[in-house]
């Protein structure tokens, strides 16, 4: 299922997005006590990476105002700026091309695919390939797609979208793992992280070394050079580079960079942000296809720049800020919402608060209305972003979006009836709220009725789950103690006031 | 088709960000504009007092060399030629390989020479299937980053400050499970940075495909437990010239 043909006031399209089902996945996945001790001990020991390899940084919040400044720049001016990279990439040597939506990229690489005779595409982790449905649209076509990061082959041989931006398998346990393979490949597997990475050695160079295309994202487009930038520390992305005869690379247009110097702070500060390690293994910088028929390396390189609802975020500077992202994750990784849930429960194959922003954003507020409210705004994801994004900021725009539907672009959620009825209540709720608030007496009248109720709640046990409208409310937490009197009546408020001022 | 999402995506950018200003002019919704316009990029990046040592010197290459340690590479430091060939020849004798495969390099062949055989040597155009199965890859560093312990490994006719005019290194310093790479002290520079400078020539020109490599290569994607040695190599051995 793909959507029609994209024109620019409409949203985009995200695979596989099931985002809508947000409240029935999250009690799902809170139930999944294994998966909620894997995420906890994993996104706690990458943090603490990350917290240790900024610790060695000098200047750190210069490097992030440098970081942020350069991707500002380049959004800024980015139509310039992705007319400058087509010039000179083409006279490099790559084929660029441009695509509007989804199924026009999808169909590209197929169309480069099929012309090269393949019927085997390895391909390195990209996130964008994943926002395409780009595997399955390969399938269709009778192409086998293979993915050779480690962690997204674990989860394509599990059949299950990544669970995180950087460790697609981070919700899995070294021993399912075991049995995965064994499984897979019908044959006993070690029950080691070494033994188990091996077996990936060996299975997947046989793939590299037939495959006549090779896939891949990108990390940064050099506008200057033409040039663009990919990271990893596997190998795995060289292999897909240098191995097939013909590579295409997919981006999302909010890559660009403008200069050639840009990519030393965003190279400095990206992997520190990612994994704590103060460099990855591998930054390959690929401006052009082999000079010479002996050189190693692929003769074809085609670079194919995605939109998919990404300009529209530029109408708005605070939404634009969301496509400052590098996709470092350490939003995901410092959430308490992320850390309970884990990524599956966003049902988008972006996660954590960034998915939070992003989903809504390039597939509509009818698609996934309810991410925004995956926060609780305690602003961490914020604090650790190395290009200052203000996700807060725009998961409450988002928020409010979602109440009020957005005049701009007629994205009204109220197509969907659970967001109206949840709407009409709340807006009721809130009504009579203002009201029971608005003076003295009724907030001190209403203040009664709540204490009296808390008691006789409490000494009636069974009542907590009939609570009527606040029983979902009681299923996480316990009700308040009634302390007998409000606070304004109590002693402490009494000495706090100043003398003279006792009411009679 | 392809011509008309490129006029759709461009337009559509163009009209994005002339409500972006408009409403920027108008005060519009989200407070004071932000300085869209980013400060001026000045070369000086967040710098170590580390940087300001003369790139040449020993405190230079016993920089290179702890940083390649803290990423579990190996730093071989020889003062000749024959050093290097000693170094190497204990490298492959050490893993006791019978193949080993070459680029096109130079001094890589010539120290080659030098180490005294036990092993076939392959040329980098050998049969793919030899390169696979091949234990060590032997290649020329174009230039190593003192910061980090890094090598730029840079392919094709534009091999950048002191490379052949070819060099075809990709799949020798890739596919092998060890990679040997030959670096001079003199190609030794501060920092990622300043290595990605110079590998433009005067002309502005890059090489087809620049890879800076950092240890070697490893993943975490099992229980985040570290593994070395994934895809590319597992051994990552550099021997520092630093008589050149």
């Amino acid at each position: 299922m793909i959507t029609p043909k994209a024109d620019p006031n409409e949203t985009g399209y995200i695979h596989h997005l099931h985002a809508d089902q947000f409240d029935d996945l999250v009690p799902q996945a809170l139930a999944n006590v294994e998966l909620r001790g894997a995420l906890a001990k994993a996104t706690n020991t990458i943090r603490n990476r990350r917290a240790t390899a900024l610790e060695e940084v000098d200047h750190f919040q210069e490097l992030r105002s440098q970081a942020k400044s350069i991707k500002t720049e380049a959004l800024a001016h980015l139509d310039d700026h992705l007319e400058t990279f087509e010039r000179q990439a083409t006279a490099n040597g790559i084929h660029v091309h441009w695509a509007a939506d989804a199924k026009s990229a999808s169909a590209i690489v197929l169309d480069i695919a099929i012309k090269n005779k393949t019927r085997l595409a390895v391909k390195a982790k990209s996130m964008v390939s994943e926002e395409i449905g780009l595997n399955d649209a390969l399938i269709d076509a009778g192409i086998v797609p293979v993915e050779t990061d480690l962690g997204e082959w674990i989860v394509q041989l599990a059949e299950e979208p990544p669970s995180h931006i950087l460790a697609p398998a981070i919700h899995k346990r070294r021993r399912e793992i075991r049995d995965l393979l064994a499984r897979v490949l019908d044959r006993p597997m070690p029950d080691d992280a070494a033994g188990l990475t091996e077996v990936a050695r060996h299975e997947l160079r046989g793939h590299f070394a037939q495959a006549e295309l090779g896939i891949s994202g990108a990390n940064f487009l050099v506008a200057e050079t033409g040039s663009f930038l990919l990271i990893e520390n596997e190998g795995n992305i060289r292999l897909t580079t240098s191995l097939p005869r013909v590579h295409v690379a997919v981006a999302g247009i909010e890559k660009i960079v403008p200069r050639l110097q840009d990519l030393g702070p965003l190279v400095r500060i990206i992997t520190r942000s990612a994994t704590g390690q103060a460099i990855s293994c591998y930054q390959t910088l690929i401006t052009k296809p082999k000079t010479s028929p002996e050189d190693d390396g692929p003769e074809e390189i085609h670079l194919v720049l995605l939109d998919n609802g990404r300009s529209k975020l530029l109408e708005d500077d605070l939404t634009a800020e969301t496509l400052r992202c590098i996709r470092c994750s350490a939003c995901l990784n410092i959430c308490p919402v992320y850390r309970q849930i884990g990524g599956h429960a966003y049902g988008s194959v972006y996660p954590g608060p960034i998915g939070a922003i992003f989903t809504p954003q390039i597939a509509g507020m009818h698609a996934a209305s309810q991410l925004p409210g995956a926060s609780s705004l305690c602003g961490a994801c914020r604090e650790v972003c190395p290009v200052d994004i203000d996700i807060p900021g725009v998961l409450l725009h988002l928020r409010h979006r979602a109440a009020e539907g957005d005049r701009s672009t007629g994205d009204h959620p109220e197509g969907d009836p659970l967001t109206t009825k949840k709407n009409r209540s709340m807006r009721r709720g809130f009504r009579f709220w203002r009201w029971a608030m608005g003076s003295s007496r009724r907030f001190e009248l209403f203040g009664a009725i709540g204490r009296l109720l808390a008691t006789v709640i409490r000494q009636v046990p069974s009542l907590t789950k009939y609570a009527g409208p606040l029983a979902s409310w009681t299923d996480g937490r316990t009700i308040p103690r009634s302390p007998g009197r409000s606070f304004r009546s109590g002693e402490m408020a009494r000495r706090l006031r100043p003398e003279g001022q006792d009411r009679a | 088709m392809i011509n008309d999402d490129r006029s759709t995506i461009l337009s559509a950018i163009k009209a994005s960000l002339a409500q972006a200003a408009s409403a920027r002019t108008r005060g519009g919704l989200h407070g004071p504009p932000p300085s869209i316009a980013a400060p001026p990029l000045t070369n000086e990046l967040p710098k170590s007092a580390a940087d300001r040592r003369d790139p040449a010197s020993t405190l230079a290459t016993a920089g290179f060399q702890t940083a390649l340690d803290r990423v579990q590479g190996v730093c071989h430091r020889v003062t000749s030629d024959a050093g290097a060939a000693d170094a190497l020849q204990a490298v492959i004798a050490d893993l006791g390989v019978r193949r080993v495969v070459r680029s096109d390099d130079p001094l890589v062949i010539e120290i080659l020479e030098r180490v005294i055989g036990g092993f076939e040597l392959l040329p980098p155009n050998a049969d793919r299937a030899l390169l696979l199965e091949c234990g060590i890859g032997v290649s020329r560093a174009t230039i190593g980053v003192v910061e980090y312990g890094t090598i730029v490994l840079s392919s094709g006719d534009m091999a950048g400050v002191s490379g052949a005019p070819t060099e075809r290194q990709r799949l020798v310093s890739l596919l092998p499970a060890t990679h040997v790479a030959i670096l001079a002290s003199t190609d030794l520079v501060e920092t990622w940075d300043a290595a990605l400078t110079s590998l433009r020539s005067a002309s502005g020109d890059l090489p087809p495909t620049a890879t800076f490599a950092t240890g070697p290569s490893r993943t975490a994607d099992i229980e985040l437990e570290l593994v070395l040695g994934v895809h590319g190599p597992k051994n990552q051995h550099v021997i520092l010239l630093e008589h050149r």
